[in-house]
């Protein structure tokens, strides 16, 4: 019995440290996709945040799904240019002073900063 | 055919060295910020023999920051109590032997040794230990470690520990 405990805790551990390691981008309705050969005048730079808000980790338990919505976060950069596409498209993820602080006082909930940066378009 | 093996590596390596400047963005703070609730067991041996392990114990709050000049040296302070009765400040210093990050750029796993001093009105102690970190969540994790007290005494110490590279958005 005590084995089984052991070795149940060891593979929770393990599920808990492989987890805690990465994070799935994506787009909600396919709209995120690579094109090379679309060409158009470039507009400007956009550099949108959001939280995204989980449950020990976003891969265990996403509560707001930030990270497979990325496409809203595009076309909130977009709109004020009124572009058609975005190229040189950079996500980064991490943890604000205020994300961290949350984080740590809060324990179990845990909340991050999604930024998608890139260059606006018009065809 | 074995002679390819090292152009590959080597093709694999520059690779690797090219795509440096796109891992580590500037959109990181160089400089880290930890936090660390620890629970510190006093003098294990003694205490093992006379089976009393609540007595003897210290709980600490500390802040941890590392600037990129020091690097791998990090600067802690904090406070915390003896005994839950003693108060004292904490000021030391924790030397990063190696330390992995994950995609948000917070510590992963890690292995550190880590000088403190206590100081209080009727609390004195200075200590070195030894602690790895192992995570539990994406940001936060529990550190293990052992060390000793002034005295040569050992003690056990167990922390509910977080750090990062912040990120800094506009």
């Amino acid at each position: 019995m005590l084995k089984k405990i052991i070795l149940a805790s060891i593979l929770v551990a393990l599920i808990m440290t492989f987890t805690s390691c990465s994070v799935i981008f994506q787009s909600q309705d396919g709209n995120l996709g690579y094109f090379p050969e679309a060409s158009g005048q470039p507009v400007g730079s956009f550099s949108e945040s959001k939280e995204l808000w989980y449950v020990i980790s976003p891969m265990l338990l996403n509560l707001n799904d930030t990270n497979l919505k990325l496409d809203e976060l595009i076309r909130t950069g977009l709109a004020p240019y009124k572009a058609d596409f975005a190229k040189d498209v950079k996500i980064i993820e991490g943890y604000t002073f205020f994300d961290f602080v949350i984080s740590y006082f809060v324990p179990i909930i845990g909340r991050e900063t999604i930024t998608v940066e890139g260059e606006a378009y018009q065809q | 055919m074995n002679n390819r093996y090292p152009r590959t590596l080597l093709i694999v390596v520059l690779f690797l060295f090219c795509m440096l400047p796109s891992l580590f963005s500037a959109d990181y703070s160089q400089n880290y910020t930890g936090l660390s609730l620890e629970f510190q067991k006093n003098d294990i041996v003694q205490s093992a023999r006379e089976k009393d392990y609540l007595s003897d114990n210290n709980i600490n709050l500390i802040f941890i920051y590392g600037p990129e000049f020091s690097d791998p040296l990090r600067f802690r302070a904090g406070a915390g109590m003896y005994e839950l009765s003693k108060y004292y400040i904490n000021g030391g210093i924790e030397l990063k032997i190696f330390e992995f990050l994950n995609s948000a750029h917070a510590k992963a796993f890690g292995l550190y040794l880590i000088g403190d001093l206590k100081m209080g009105l009727d609390y004195v102690d200075a200590s070195a230990k030894a602690e790895v970190f192992v995570p539990v969540s994406s940001i936060s994790g529990i550190q293990l470690g052992v060390g000793v007290q002034y005295g040569w005494k050992p003690f056990f110490c167990l922390s509910y520990s977080a750090g990062v590279y912040p990120l800094i958005t506009d």
